[in-house]
């Protein structure tokens, strides 16, 4: 139990700062990009805003701890799923560090970094686009009808009809606790927290960054916390050797090899390290796999999308970047 | 006067609970024992964070916000519960890792390799020229009597082992485990060598070899896998898992069944001349 507990808290201890900077920085989305600039500034040819959106992970090295907060509230902002879903995805695979990382544990072989980077974004860039089509609005988890969500009468709310914010034209359908717009009020409510917008004076925005990270850390710490216990125990108590013992059979290899990644939710930016151990005992496609599909999904990040989105929807993408990784990762086996 | 907000409350004393645990580990310099050292300063910047966080939340106890109780609060305890379970994180050595039988390579300034042509694969010994590693290029008696009263021998900050003049020391000491390691000529037979660190033995392994090893942390404890030597000696089986040992020897190249591969290749090995059993170091990790 020692093992697991300290597996546990070191998984907990590496991911909580990216966690920490990924829910302020979805703050700052919240207070300082209102839906509007955002409709403005997203290409207005969709195949040009998930191009971008895969290629923002260059200029935008963030782990795929931080990566989660980020994408929820982009997509509460009114960003379309499957471009969020490529942002997402991209992200975390095709950054500097994780690339300069993966170069270091392959330094005999620059395929494994190039094949990571190229590979990483078109798959990003396909899943987006396959559940671009898949997903529908409804895949968002809607806010639940309950009277802590709705402002008493005391509030001073420009829009204090009823004072129901969870009606369909307030209501951003991630669920979390700030999902009523107060973008165009003076607002004060009696609810106990300010929402400031980029307008106010630095201490109401201050103090409104401070609200939203707060309430952001307990919605995806909870599901962090759950997704690292489940880490932990994968990590303690399943025999490695089960999952090698299944590298015989190319297909099944890598089917095994993005299973390994998903169950051991490894940092993306480490994650090449384990992978180099597996040289020799297997493919290079099946090591592909694992590269490409650790960053991309694993049982922590599931679990905190969990908390915005529905069942069928991370259901169906965890399905979509498990068949595009297989496919990719085969191919590159004609490639080494 | 304003009534107490049960529920912020509680989340006041759940972002408590976190700024100590961290500072719990930052303080007592337990860190290194769940993460590199490269991730420190991240984990101070999450620190800071939550004392903000928390400080904050510290007025938000008497808000008249109207929030139930979240039983999602109960999951928050884990960690808690978790660093009262960890105890001396330092002592505790892996099971179920992964071991580099590929050979070191050092990340960065890679040493240079010098030109052997022909690889050999003669049993006679070649022994190194001086300089093949930190230990090798130690005043003799230094190998050959080292201090038994120290606890870490190999510990740069202790006994200047890891010291060559000349050399501009790394901006984090590389412990010369790793050194030596990767000073190796990985296509050359006869460089004798010391190393230190723990037994590994899996079914993989002959009766007469051994893994000398150290977990080598990449970034976390989670992905720290066994890195070293294979180790022939007939004395092999007089030590079990986790037993710490100072091995002196020769490499060879030899041929080795790597786990899950059907053929036989040749890789270096260790050749033990001397064993000795020693006192745990200070940690079974290396980082780089």
């Amino acid at each position: 139990m020692q093992q697991f507990a300290i597996i546990f808290l070191s998984i907990l201890l590496e991911a909580l700062p990216f966690v920490l900077i990924g829910t302020i920085i979805s703050s700052l989305i919240e207070i300082f990009i209102s839906r509007e600039w955002l409709a403005n500034h997203l290409p207005q040819k969709s195949i040009l805003a998930f191009l971008i959106a895969g290629l923002a992970g260059i200029i935008f090295p963030v782990c795929e701890c931080a990566i989660v907060p980020i994408m929820r509230r982009l997509v509460k902002k009114g960003m379309p799923i499957g471009v969020a879903v490529t942002f997402m995805l991209a992200t975390p695979t095709i950054n500097p560090v994780v690339l300069l990382s993966t170069h270091y544990a392959f330094p005999d072989n620059i395929y494994f970094p190039l094949l990571r980077g190229g590979l990483g974004y078109l798959t990003a860039l396909t899943v987006g686009l396959i559940m671009a089509f898949l997903s529908e609005k409804s895949d968002l988890k809607a806010v639940k009808q309950k009277s802590d969500y709705v402002h008493n009468a005391n509030c001073g709310c420009a829009h204090n009809d009823h004072h129901d914010h969870e009606t369909e034209e307030h209501c951003t359908c991630i669920h979390d606790e700030h999902d009523h717009i107060h973008e165009d009020a003076d607002h004060e409510c009696s609810c106990g927290h300010s929402h400031a917008t980029r307008k106010d004076g630095i201490f109401p925005i201050l103090k409104s960054i401070l609200l939203h990270t707060s309430n952001e850390l307990y919605e995806v710490g909870r599901f962090l916390i759950f997704g690292v216990l489940i880490s932990a125990t994968m990590q303690t108590f399943v025999p490695r050797e089960y999952f090698l013992a299944l590298s015989k059979n190319p297909a099944l290899s890598i089917v095994m090899m993005m299973t390994l990644a998903f169950v051991l939710s490894l940092c993306s930016e480490a994650d090449a390290f384990i992978a180099a151990t597996f040289r020799g005992n297997l493919s290079n496609s099946s090591i592909i796999a694992f590269l490409l599909f650790g960053p991309m999904m694993d049982i922590k990040n599931m679990l905190m999308l969990a908390g915005g989105f529905k069942a069928r929807f991370i259901i169906r993408l965890i399905a979509t970047i498990g068949l595009v990784v297989f496919i990719f990762s085969s191919i590159s086996a004609f490639l080494f | 006067m304003k009534k107490i907000n049960i529920s912020e409350l509680c989340w006041w004393f759940l972002l408590g609970a976190l700024v100590v645990i961290i500072g719990k580990i930052l303080i007592f310099d337990e860190l290194k024992y769940y993460l590199h050292p490269k991730m420190n300063k991240f984990v101070i910047t999450a620190e800071v964070i939550l004392i903000i966080l928390f400080i904050y939340q510290q007025g938000r106890i008497f808000s008249d916000s109207v929030k139930k109780f979240k039983l999602g609060y109960f999951i928050f305890l884990i960690p808690m519960f978790m660093l009262t379970l960890a105890g001396d994180a330092g002592a505790v050595i892996f099971e179920n890792r992964e071991i580099n039988l590929n050979g070191p390579v050092r990340p960065q300034n890679p040493a240079p390799v010098p030109e052997t042509g022909e690889q050999s694969t003669s049993e006679t010994a070649e022994v190194s020229e001086p300089g093949d590693s930190v230990y090798d290029r130690l005043p003799a008696d230094e190998i050959d009597n080292p201090d038994p009263n120290a606890t870490d021998p190999t510990d740069p900050a202790s006994s200047g082992l890891a010291h060559i003049p000349g050399e501009q020391p790394p901006a984090i000491a590389e412990d010369p485990f790793l050194t030596t390691l990767f000073n190796l000529n990985e296509e050359q037979d006869g460089q004798e060598i010391m190393l230190e660190g723990f037994v590994y033995k899996n079914e993989f392994f002959k009766e007469d070899e051994f893994h000398i090893s150290r977990m080598q942390m990449p970034c976390c404890v989670a992905d720290a896998f066994l890195i070293g030597m294979i180790v022939r000696t007939p004395m092999a089986k007089e030590f079990a898992n986790n037993d710490w040992v100072r091995v002196k020897g020769i490499t060879r190249l030899q041929m080795f069944k790597k786990p899950f591969e059907e053929e036989e290749k040749m890789i270096l090995v260790l050749e033990a001349k001397e064993i000795e059993r020693i006192e745990p170091l200070e940690t079974p990790y290396v980082y780089y």
